[in-house]
């Protein structure tokens, strides 16, 4: 091997490797990175309500933002925003942007019929936040951290709707958008159980129901309840 | 490395290229700062009907700056074209290689050289925002920061252009080929449509590292894109002038 073809060789291979390292470095810095907020209100940085939230989440959450592709600006301003909860707690946070048109299979399972909604997943809860903004995305996280499951009984046994299954006159929306809520919804006949169960949060009355059972029983029912229509 | 700073700095303000480019961009610069203050006066007017008054941080420095950056796209490239092009094809830079100076040096003198002469364009760009300063409170850290990016964003688009210069002897080759990587560094996001680029190096766009510090928030990430840039391609300049002397 010649002393040209040594150094060709090494020439390349050096290239590499300095395509590589500026590869790597990019990829630490976006892992470790450290921001000051110069501004004089500190309007790129999360209020400290924000920061505590998120800081004392109990299980990690990932946050779904579903924006179209398209949308450039709102892109960018989510992935400020998001960031900034995952710069304050990269251990418990992370998000991801998803484009409800090429992943319809993803905003169906989380409802998601318009672009603009962040869906919050820890575990098996979820939370919606209907808006990518600070105050939306700190109450839903705030909703999601509360832990103990919330349960909704929807009323049976009188002809009721089907809460779920694909027919029109089915209730499945209104339990799914619960469902994004943190709520899980179970059916209950007041006729057998007698009386409603200690936990639940929310009784759902469909209006279809016998008028008895869509008054709620004093002292049984706070005022989470909501009727479907 | 002082020596050929001085030789680069003195070829620069010699020839009238660079009074030129500095003048024309200063010209360019001052309408967009007068238009931009004009259509903020506008904006204000507006916005005193609503709860909340306009901010020149907010609304008029940031877009200014950019549009700033991206002026520099057409310029820089004017700036470095002949640094190794010119000498290529005059004979002098197989001379310059046989001085008792390592191709760090002579890179980081003509480097310096061309820095010198953006960092004096951005210098007196300042006289508009001093102006600007009369009219409406600036918050001058922030503003800072910008000029801060600017100068890192023509650290990190010299460096390119001196490699695109190392490797041709034809100005108007070296250019093109900056002209060209400029603009697909300047839009390179658009590129990454899934983000899944984005997802693992960041951005890698210089457009949206520097948008960040223009609006005074100043991010690691953003620092280490620009230098990281500007490391590579003065490194990838030095591989070939190295391989000029095994090439004979």
């Amino acid at each position: 091997m010649t002393a040209k073809t040594r150094f060709a060789i090494s020439t390349i291979l050096s290239v590499l490797l300095a395509l590589g390292i500026f590869l790597v470095v990019l990829m630490i810095s976006r892992q470790n990175n450290h921001k000051w907020d110069l501004t004089r209100n500190q309007r790129f940085s999360l209020s400290q309500q924000s920061l505590d939230v998120v800081r004392d989440l109990k299980e990690p959450v990932e946050a779904l933002a579903f924006l179209a592709e398209t949308d450039d600006a709102s892109r960018q301003a989510a992935n400020e925003l998001l960031g900034n909860y995952k710069l304050a707690a990269p251990e418990k946070f992370s998000f991801q942007l998803v484009d409800p048109r090429k992943s319809p299979l993803l905003a169906r399972k989380h409802d998601v019929r318009m672009p603009g909604q962040v869906i919050l997943v820890s575990g098996s809860q979820t939370q919606r936040s209907t808006a990518v903004a600070e105050e939306e995305l700190t109450n839903a996280l705030l909703r999601l951290s509360d832990q103990a499951e919330k349960k909704v009984y929807f009323l049976s046994g009188h002809g009721e709707r089907a809460i779920e299954g694909s027919d029109p006159e089915a209730l499945a929306r209104f339990q799914g958008g619960l469902a994004a809520e943190g709520f899980k919804g179970s059916v209950l006949n007041l006729l057998q159980a007698k009386q409603v169960p200690s936990d639940a949060a929310c009784r759902a009355a469909d209006p279809e129901g016998l008028a008895a059972e869509r008054r709620p029983p004093a002292g049984d029912l706070g005022t989470g309840d909501r009727r479907p229509s | 490395m002082i020596a050929v700073f001085n030789r680069e700095l003195k070829a620069y303000f010699s020839s009238i290229l660079a009074w030129v480019l500095v003048a024309v961009y200063l010209l360019i610069v001052g309408f967009i700062v007068a238009f931009s203050i004009e259509d903020f006066a506008d904006i204000s007017m507006a916005a005193m009907q609503g709860a909340r008054p306009a901010s020149a941080m907010e609304q008029l420095v940031p877009p200014l700056l950019t549009t700033m950056g991206f002026l520099l796209l057409f310029f820089l490239p004017l700036l470095t074209m002949r640094l190794f092009a010119e000498e290529r094809r005059s004979g002098t830079l197989d001379l310059l290689l046989t001085y008792p100076l390592t191709e760090a040096q002579i890179l980081a003198g003509k480097f310096m050289a061309a820095l010198t002469v953006v960092g004096m364009m951005l210098a007196f760009t300042l006289s508009g925002f001093v102006m600007l300063g009369r009219l409406t409170p600036l918050d001058w850290p922030v503003l800072g920061i910008g000029y801060l990016g600017l100068l890192l964003l023509s650290a990190a688009f010299l460096a390119f252009g001196m490699w695109a210069s190392s490797l041709t002897s034809s100005q108007l080759v070296a250019a093109v080929v900056t002209y060209g990587g400029l603009l697909m560094l300047w839009i390179l996001s658009g590129v990454d449509r899934s983000g899944a680029l984005k997802e693992r190096f960041g951005d890698l766009s210089a457009l949206a590292h520097l948008t960040n510090l223009t609006k005074g928030v100043l991010d690691t990430q953003d620092l280490v894109y620009f230098l990281a840039l500007a490391a590579l391609f003065l490194f990838l300049t030095a591989r070939v002038l190295e391989s000029r002397k095994w090439r004979g």
